[in-house]
């Protein structure tokens, strides 16, 4: 029966991340617009690590390639957060009542909320990430094992970064009605993301490891793919992951509960 | 005495702009916030270059002039802001533009009143405290000559930004949906304005194609005018072609709007 619940879920959820690819397609133009600009985000990385590293020696223990596959690392983890759940339309819909239709339908709440508000654009981003990703990839040498030991970190720390986003998405609507708190927070993670976390130092490491944790997504799992990782910190990282998902699991479910409509 | 009877519309509509704006006092602190920890990032990232370089300059940029920059340039992303074309796309999709042709005022001018209500608050709030640490750490006082061709860079980038903004605006109106293409141009001119790093870093060639863009008054030219790394002939070259990018603009917002108010269509209410 259980497996039959998830099965379920997982095939509204397909279902509607089509429909909403259906919708989006209705204006062509705009829809075309959108997917460039999301391409576009990735260039800009791309852009601003070439520049850098061609006037200066770049950042310490990262050489151009690997820099730029920790960038398109984070590129491609923001595009499946925003992918599957775009804070403001969430809270948008909590201020207008939007999401009260919604939440009545036969499923969990999760499974509600993560295929009702997703960006299709950011599919863009995840390709555009892609691409750069194994553009760097090509002029680097790495051994299969820490490739899937990469993967499997990135998958686990997406989930548990797009659960945690979850929390704090509903938790700007608790404290601000708003979801400019949240698309600040996102909009930090998307630039420290980008960069090698060891440069802002051990404080503000421990922040974007555990606070903040865009670090378990966009920044070990490159460590991990370039061998600065050993497997004890690695395993202690896949337990911090666990420990986060958690977090913002039973902190969503726990925010929910206390969810208020804002108007209707 | 008809002066003090009827009041002029445009200020009244910018008074009842100012009140909505306030509503989001919280926003606009959180912008203040998010821009001063992104600062503060991009001065871990280029110490961090810098250090590994071994250098204390590059290409005549000192570690101390790169850390004035980027608070001088989050600083200015109050200017560059795209909130006429996000005041149009709403009118059309709310239906509100109908109502404009019944009013005594003219529509481009009112939404560049209503846009300029956000702006204003946005630099009181987010914009001068981040000036004002940029003050602190440059350390020195700035010349009055420097401080006025500042302001009339950031004035002239302002302009440009709004006449782009109320070109895409204007598309909205065919296109129905321009969400897409705004943020899209605020990208382009965040990153070809010098928001994500100083436009000189760029191969030469690359450079001067860039100073012949509209792109550098918006936050590479004001923050050299503050740290005093441009010369004269740079700062009133830039300024030229910038006033002739903005007659190009103002021109062609003129034919854009003279040809789509014909076809405005109220799409709800």
């Amino acid at each position: 029966m259980k497996s039959n619940s998830i099965v379920r879920s997982i095939a509204f959820f397909l279902l509607s991340e089509f429909y909403e690819l259906k919708y989006f397609m209705i204006y062509r133009l705009q829809s075309a617009i959108w997917l460039a600009y999301a391409g576009f985000t990735s260039l800009y990385g791309l852009i601003t690590l070439t520049v850098i590293y061609s006037v200066s020696s770049g950042i310490t223990g990262w050489n151009y390639f690997q820099i730029l596959a920790l960038s398109a690392t984070a590129t491609i983890v923001l595009g499946v957060l925003y992918t599957v759940m775009n804070p403001w339309q969430m809270v948008e819909s909590m201020r207008t009542g939007g999401m009260d239709t919604r939440l009545i339908r036969p499923y969990g709440v999760m499974t509600l909320l993560l295929s009702s508000y997703g960006e299709v654009t950011s599919v863009g981003s995840i390709v555009s990430g892609a691409v750069i990703f194994v553009y760097a990839m090509l002029h680097q040498s790495v051994t299969a094992v820490s490739f899937i030991a990469y993967m499997l970190m990135t998958a686990a720390g997406t989930v548990a970064l797009t659960l945690f986003a979850l929390m704090l998405t509903l938790l700007s609507y608790h404290l601000f009605k708003s979801a400019n708190f949240i698309n600040r927070v996102l909009g930090i993670l998307g630039t420290a993301g980008s960069y090698p976390l060891s440069i802002f130092g051990s404080a503000m490491l421990m922040v974007f490891t555990v606070v903040l944790p865009i670090g378990i997504a966009s920044y070990y799992p490159p460590e991990v793919l370039f061998g600065k990782i050993s497997m004890v910190p690695y395993l202690g990282v896949m337990a911090l992951i666990i420990a986060i998902a958690l977090v913002g699991y039973k902190g969503t479910e726990a925010l929910i509960r206390h969810y208020a409509s804002g108007g209707g | 005495m008809q002066l003090f009877d009827r009041p002029n519309p445009y200020l009244a509509m910018f008074s009842v702009a100012l009140k909505n704006s306030m509503a989001y006092r919280a926003d606009f602190l959180m912008t203040l916030a998010s821009r001063f920890v992104q600062a503060g990032l991009m001065v871990f990232i280029w110490t961090a270059i810098y250090h590994f370089t071994n250098t204390n300059s590059i290409l005549g940029i000192t570690l101390s002039t790169i850390y004035v920059y980027f608070f001088l340039v989050y600083a200015f992303r109050s200017v560059i802001n795209m909130e006429v074309p996000s005041v149009v796309q709403q009118d059309i999709l709310e239906g509100s533009i109908a109502a404009t042709y019944t009013r005594p005022i003219r529509y481009p001018l009112q939404v560049f009143v209503n846009a300029s209500a956000g702006d204003f608050i946005s630099i009181l709030v987010a914009m001068l405290p981040l000036l004002v640490i940029a003050f602190v750490l440059y350390g020195a006082p700035l010349s009055v000559p420097t401080i006025m061709l500042m302001l009339a860079e950031l004035a002239i980038g302002y302009a440009l930004v709004s006449l782009i903004g109320f070109m895409i605006g204007m598309l909205a109106v065919k296109i129905t949906y321009v969400y897409g293409i705004i943020e899209a141009t605020w990208s382009v001119m965040l990153l070809l304005g010098g928001g994500i790093l100083p436009l000189s870093f760029f191969p030469s060639a690359v450079f001067n194609i860039l100073m012949l863009t509209p792109f550098p008054i918006m936050l590479y030219m004001p923050a050299m005018t503050f740290l005093g790394t441009a010369s004269v002939g740079e700062i009133m070259g830039s300024i030229a072609v910038s006033l002739a990018w903005l007659a190009v603009f103002f021109l062609a917002s003129l034919v854009a709007w003279s040809r789509v108010r014909k076809s405005i269509t109220s799409a709800g209410g």
